[in-house]
């Protein structure tokens, strides 16, 4: 009953190495208390606060940075080479979630930078703009690295009360109250319905933790397979995830809340937002294929598969057809978003390793490229006060920078080599293709599932040139009503040829965030843990090319 | 970065390669910051600073010196290469050097399996004895090109530039020129560096795009423009092959690494059935045949003249043309025996086709083209019957003296006033009396007289072409024809140079003539010097002592075993310069003693002489094959397509459902796949009950699918 | 006897009933009241699961959900506030603005209320220590 020295020993040494893993995330918790208390303070209380959370999220990111288990970390005595559970098991610290970590935190300094340009949030209500991104960013942080059923509801609430908050803060708008108001009440019904799924499958296994619901699950699979509670309790949570992914049918809020809140906040909303609920989703599959690993005839597994590919192709086929009829850029992008989402859930039909680097590889480059078209939305509308196509119209005479810009995006949201799209598109449909080959030795039918995804994502590849490139070609070949030059600071200038040069050099050199990507995706190994066997050739030689064809 | 540079001595070539690339995307960012700024030039003084900085409206000039330093730098740095790889490769055993001059780094690892990467696409160079002599001759020649260029496109310079042809005024566009020049470079040194088929293919895809842009670099000329399209569609023909050849071999030997490549092929044999191994072998040829320009698909080379003389001399005579010829040397062991055979004839029937157009061509530039075409034929028949050594050394000479010979017509054709008609040059030695020297050494080389580069080589490839005659006498022709082309080679190049510098100025033109600046000059005294003694060895009179023919032995691939024998030699040597002498008399008799008059031979053997004139019909026959035919199949697919409308209706044609014709059926299929959007878009209503009465529906439906599937089914 | 499936069925009626209130009622205030009774029947499952399983995690389960739900219900009171300035009405159906270009508005069988005249923003005090800005009362 009550606590022995060495328990007491235990959980104080387990406290403190927890605590330092947990380290980024903290320096978030106290950059929101600082910015909340700086209300107070008389000289703070009327400065932009902007540059102090860019500073501190920059902070937090290189933490996050220095657990990447290859690097020499400073802080050596962090053992996060495994997956390393933590905090009584709430959460687990492996590659994949420090890979998303830093993932979150790179888009976090990325959209600090871009409302500082255009400034969004004014010096009297920028606390509270800063606060709510970095309280919902923090959430996100911890849906990635979920370890348990608790932890993840928790997360998936702190991510998504300050994105309803975050969506109707442009107060004055009528379109921004009503886009918050959608998606706090659709919101609040998705988090009911996977609350209820949390409360069976819960409640079944008596825990919450995940991996031991998914040993419970591969016995359960051994016998008579899982119950009804198990079977209905996991879709209501995915369903639940499902909303936040805005897959088909869960999408309606997706265009509503994307036209009627800020581009800034749409880019939080369509990046971070859906990546975090990727990884979430990925370790909730996960959970349920440890069972269908058993044997390929394990009917659980393979039908939930087969649900969720068919909602991923409805869901990248939808956004993609919707998209094509759209005049409001930022509807467009909503429902292009829609369709990347349906992408992205394809590699997740086969949750492992080699499906989970590929994801988190489109998600990366996915950052780069939609954070940058609703950057250049941004810009456009504070300088024409407008974000519909016309505003786009002949941009390229008006402002080069931004139509070239925002045409290296379409591009590559597209698809088109050798930008990044295309690097995450390949790899997504390389996987599908091998999976479904590697499959089809003993168990035909789920093999065409996956050759059927890639016919699927494929024609709406096709589909999505539609709108994609007729944004291109008003902005490119058409004459604007009002030919007068738009201004782009130095700043926004800056962040746009960044972002586009990111875009291609990714798509250049897919090497470091592959191997990145890859390396994060040994968590989902079942096997023990092995080290790749190093190739003699490969490592008798220093590399002669670093990432960027920067000469080492 | 000293150090890294340093610890392996091949890295100087990856510097060397990489030098070229910085100075292009130099190039490119201050061309864009220069575009980007142009809007704001009056208001803003950063943009105004940055816009004039970056040259204002005027073409820049330091850009120009820029590329030039930059690849001279290279040239530098290929040069201590060469020595010092020549160093090392006789100090030290093979691994050991393979250790210090190769390195390769993985680009693309894609998907994890269990044992390593699904797929895993390298970068890497190995320099050998080939690659670094062809580095140091690519390095060397582009430097003097490029000096070269310096002077000769000094009229792109001004800021409203009128151009005498398409009658437009554009501004100058020095700086794109070289822009342009620099990606070239850097395409063609990553070609010869790389070690692997992949980054072969993206070099090779982009030296094309390089050609493409200089070939149409007068775009507003239509003949430049349709010149540009032909040399990249015909292209395309050969890249088709290749591409399917890169598929084979990446099937069954899961790797593009030319090393791995090999060690399988020799320890294992070809791991496919004989006939893909042919397959893949004639489709990697088939690129080749393509870029060098070898029959069937030569005629896009003498239209590529149309783009600037340099760009010529560079791309379509010294470096990229010979790309083709160093793949064929690079993979020669994936070629089978019937390959190789195939590729000999092709060799042949382009040496002499090339040969006899050049003969009656009249353009100053076109006769040089042809001969160029005749001389990589040269170099294909020499590779083809084994001559290993034999092709690539021609490769190596040729370089030089026909870069020469390009920029010597260059700055014949600057001196003239862009005047490019041989017949109404002449006289011109006196006028320009170092180009016509030059030049001099340039034609004896090609014409193989002795104790000139040309001479060893080509004495080389008809000894080899001649030992396999004689082994196997049903390929005698595979001697007699190249034999009797070294003849033709002699007369053309003798032609082109007593028709444009002896006897007396034909037009006003060559009348007012006038020696080039130095820029161009200097190039050129330069150039003559390697194109005389690049090949020498000792004893000098033995082409077969060649130290240059010593060193490409070291890189010899093991099968390349020619049939060259001793004894033979002397004789091959002995006819060839028969056959050159023959043809430089005859040139002589013709041209300079006007014993014969050349419009009484036209007259006498008219039909030959159209033939050759149309250059053997081939554009006629391709034009009536396939051009002709594609695009009346594009006029009937088009009429099949869409109704024939007035223009005025086309629009609403084309908006009209008419399902009977293709065009109506793609209508119908983007319109309905719009329509479909529309439909969607129903549901979106904006009405929030809605949206939550579907998802709990929807949520329902869910649960109640997967229990019936699973508690049914 | 009342065991586990009781509780459980009782559970599940409770969010039923919440879910039925959520669809079929317009006005916000009693549409996040139904929300709240659809999490409270999840909490009752939680707590019900915890007694049967004989541990505490469905306790800590059913806390995090009172305490989740009253942020919720924070927020989303404070946005009705706000949105009930501007329509003088709390009725759901007011607010479908944001659709697809070109889509008529949805109409009920009971009708949709008069659209008020909308009033101007009321100035509201900057939150902190300080009172509002003189200038910006002017303004």
């Amino acid at each position: 009953m009550f606590p022995t020295p060495s328990f007491v020993e235990r959980v104080s040494t387990d406290l403190q190495r927890d605590l330092l893993a947990f380290l980024p995330e903290l320096i978030l918790c106290a950059t929101i208390v600082a910015l909340l208390l700086a209300r107070l303070v008389t000289p703070l209380s009327r400065k932009h606060l902007g540059s102090f959370a860019l500073l501190a999220s920059g902070c937090a990111l290189a933490f996050a940075i220095c657990f990447w288990p290859e690097r020499s970390a400073p802080i050596g005595s962090v053992p996060l080479s495994g997956n390393v559970e933590g905090f009584s098991s709430l959460l687990v610290f492996d590659t994949f979630g420090l890979y998303l970590r830093v993932f979150l935190l790179v888009f976090l300094c990325c959209s600090l930078w871009l409302s500082l340009l255009t400034g969004i949030p004014d010096a009297e209500d920028s606390a509270d703009y800063y606060t709510l991104v970095i309280g919902g960013i923090l959430g996100m942080m911890l849906m990635a690295s979920a370890n348990h059923l608790l932890m993840a509801f928790v997360a998936v609430e702190m991510a998504s009360v300050p994105s309803y908050a975050l969506a109707g803060f442009l107060k004055g708008r009528r379109q921004g109250s009503e886009a918050a108001l959608k998606y706090v009440v659709y919101g609040a019904s998705a988090s009911g319905v996977m609350l209820y799924g949390i409360s069976l499958l819960a409640g079944t296994f008596g825990t919450g933790s995940m991996p031991l619901i998914s040993r419970a699950v591969a016995v359960a699979s051994l016998g008579e397979g899982p119950t009804l509670p198990v079977l209905a309790g996991s879709i209501c949570i995915l369903i639940g995830l499902g909303f936040k992914l805005s897959a088909v049918p869960f999408h309606f809020w997706c265009p509503d809340v994307f036209s009627g809140a800020a581009a800034e906040v749409g880019a939080f909303l369509s990046v971070a937002s859906k990546a975090a609920a990727l990884a979430l989703t990925a370790r909730f599959l996960f959970v349920f294929s440890g069972s269908s690993r058993t044997g390929p005839d394990d009917l659980s597994g393979s039908a939930l598969a087969l649900g969720w590919a068919f909602m991923a192709a409805v869901t990248a086929t939808f956004g993609n057809l919707a998209a094509l009829a759209q005049t409001n850029i930022k509807r467009m992008l909503a429902y292009s978003t829609i369709a990347h989402a349906g992408i992205m859930m394809m590699a997740l039909v086969a949750v492992g390793p080699r499906s989970v680097g590929p994801l988190l590889y489109y998600i990366s480059g996915y950052l780069l490229m939609n954070l940058g078209a609703f950057a250049i939305v941004a810009l456009v509308r504070n300088r024409t006060g407008s974000e519909n196509l016309d505003a786009f119209r002949g941009l390229i005479r008006r402002a080069p920078l931004l139509a070239v810009g925002m045409s290296i995006f379409l591009l590559s949201l597209l698809g088109m080599p050798p930008l990044v799209g295309f690097a995450a598109k390949f790899q997504v449909f390389a996987v599908l293709y091998e999976t479904g080959r590697d499959l089809g030795g003993h168990d035909g039918m789920i093999a065409w599932v996956y050759f059927g995804l890639l016919v699927v994502a494929a024609l709406n590849t096709a589909i999505s040139a539609g709108y994609y490139l007729k944004l291109v070609k008003v902005m490119t070949l058409e004459d604007p009503a009002d030919p007068s030059p738009i201004r782009v600071s130095i700043g926004s200038g800056a962040l746009v040829s960044i972002l586009a040069g990111l875009v291609l050099a990714a798509g250049v050199f897919w090497n470091p965030l592959t191997q990145y990507a890859n390396r994060a995706s040994q968590s989902f190994d079942l096997a023990p843990k092995f080290e790749k066997p190093a190739k003699i050739p490969k490592d008798a030689v220093r590399p002669a090319i670093g990432p960027k064809g920067k000469i080492k | 970065m000293l150090s890294w540079l340093l610890a392996t001595p091949g890295r100087l070539y990856v510097v060397a390669t990489l030098l070229p690339l910085a100075v292009f995307a130099l190039l490119l960012i201050g061309g864009g910051v220069r575009a980007v700024c142009r809007p704001y030039r009056e208001t803003h003084g950063f943009a105004r600073f940055c816009y004039f900085f970056l040259g204002g409206h005027k073409p820049l000039k330091s850009g120009a010196y820029l590329a030039t330093a930059g690849i001279a730098a290279s040239a530098v740095l290929a040069v201590i290469g060469l020595v010092r790889f020549l160093d090392d490769s006789h100090a030290l055993s093979p691994i050991e050097v393979e250790h210090r001059w190769a390195e390769r780094t993985s680009w693309a690892e894609v998907g994890a399996t269990e044992s390593g990467p699904a797929i895993a696409l390298d970068l890497g160079y190995r320099i050998d004895h080939l690659t670094a002599l062809l580095f140091a001759m690519v390095a060397c020649v582009s430097t003097m090109i490029f000096v070269f260029s310096l002077g000769y496109m000094h009229d792109e310079m001004e800021e409203t530039h009128e151009d005498h042809e398409a009658h437009v005024k554009r501004p100058g566009r020095y700086g794109r020129f070289f822009l342009f020049l620099s990606l070239f470079c850097f395409s063609m040194l990553n070609l010869l560096i790389a070690d692997n088929l992949f980054q072969v293919f993206i070099s090779w895809e982009l030296v094309g795009v390089c050609s493409f842009f200089l070939i149409g670099f007068y775009h507003e000329r239509r003949s430049a423009g349709l010149a540009a399209n032909k040399a990249f569609i015909v292209n395309r023909i050969g890249d088709a092959g290749f591409m399917i050849g890169l598929a084979i071999i990446w099937t069954y030997f899961g790797t593009f690494n030319f090393q791995e490549i090999f060690t399988k092929l020799a320890s294992d044999g070809p791991p496919m059935p004989a006939y893909l191994f042919a397959i893949a072998g004639i489709g990697v040829f088939l690129g080749c045949v393509g870029k060098s320009a070898q029959f069937p698909l030569h005629t896009w080379l003498p239209d590529a003249m149309e783009g600037p003389t340099p760009v010529s001399a560079l791309i379509h005579a010294a470096t990229m043309v010979a790309a083709g010829v160093y793949l064929v040397g690079r993979c020669y062991p994936l070629f089978s025996p019937d390959v190789r055979l195939l590729i000999a004839y092709t060799g042949m029937i382009t040496l002499f086709l090339g040969a006899t157009i050049a003969l009656v061509q009249t353009d100053i530039k076109r006769v040089l083209a042809y001969s160029t075409v005749s001389q990589l034929g040269f170099m294909m028949l020499a590779l083809g019957i084994g001559g290993w050594v034999a092709g690539l050394m021609h490769l190596l000479t040729h370089a030089f003296f026909k870069a020469l010979l390009f920029l010597g017509s260059g700055s014949v054709i600057l001196g003239c006033h862009h005047e490019q008609d041989l017949r109404k040059m002449g006289g011109l030695r006196r006028k320009m009396p170092i180009t016509a020297f030059t030049m001099l050494v340039g034609v004896l080389a090609i014409a193989g007289t002795p104790f000139f580069s040309g001479w060893y080589s080509k004495d080389l490839i008809l000894s080899n072409a001649m030992g396999f005659a004689l082994h196997d006498n049903q390929h005698m022709a595979l001697f007699i024809v190249p034999l009797f082309t070294a003849g033709l080679t002699a007369f053309y190049m003798f032609r082109l140079w007593f028709l444009a510098f002896t006897g007396q100025p034909r037009d006003h033109a060559s009348e007012h003539a006038h020696e080039s600046p130095l820029t161009m000059i200097v190039p050129l005294m330069i150039l003559a010097v390697p194109s005389i003694i690049v090949a020498w060895g000792w004893p000098l009179w033995d082409p077969h002592s060649s130290s240059l023919a010593h060193l490409l032995e070291h890189a010899k691939p093991g099968m390349a075993n020619g049939l060259d024998r001793e004894d033979e030699t002397h004789l091959a040597g002995w006819l060839a310069l028969a056959a050159a002498a023959l043809g430089v008399t005859t040139a002589v008799f013709i041209y300079v003693l006007k014993k014969v008059d050349p419009a009484s031979i036209q007259a006498k053997a008219g039909a030959l002489y159209g033939f050759l004139k149309e250059k053997w019909y081939f554009d006629e026959v391709y034009d009536a094959m396939f051009v002709r035919p594609t695009i009346a199949l594009g006029f009937c697919s088009a009429r099949f397509d869409k109704k024939s409308t007035p223009a005025a209706q086309a629009e609403v044609a084309d908006r009209t459902m008419n399902v009977t014709s293709l065009d109506g059926v793609l209508n119908v299929l983007g319109l309905g796949t719009l329509a479909i959007g529309g439909k969607l878009r129903v549901t979106q209503s904006g009405y929030i009950r809605r949206y939550v009465t579907v998802l709990m529906v929807a949520t329902l439906a869910f649960v109640a699918v997967f229990v019936a599937v699973y508690f049914v089914g | 006897m009342i065991s586990l499936p009781h509780y459980l069925t009782v559970g599940a009626v409770l969010f039923v009933l919440g879910l039925i209130g959520f669809l079929t009622r317009r006005n916000l205030i009693v549409m996040f009241l139904s929300a709240e009774l659809m999490l409270q029947g999840v909490a009752l499952n939680f707590v019900a699961f915890s007694r049967a399983h004989g541990n505490l995690h469905g306790q800590v389960f059913a806390l995090f959900i009172i305490a989740v739900a009253a942020c919720e219900a924070g927020i989303a009171l404070a946005m009705f506030l706000m949105l009930y300035r501007k329509k003088r009405s709390l009725d759901i159906s007011l607010w479908q603005a944001l659709r697809d270009p070109g889509l008529e508005e949805t109409r009920d069988l009971v009708p949709l209320p008069a659209e008020p005249k909308e009033e101007p923003l009321p100035v509201l005090s900057v939150s902190g220590i300080e009172p509002a800005r003189k200038e910006r009362d002017h303004a």
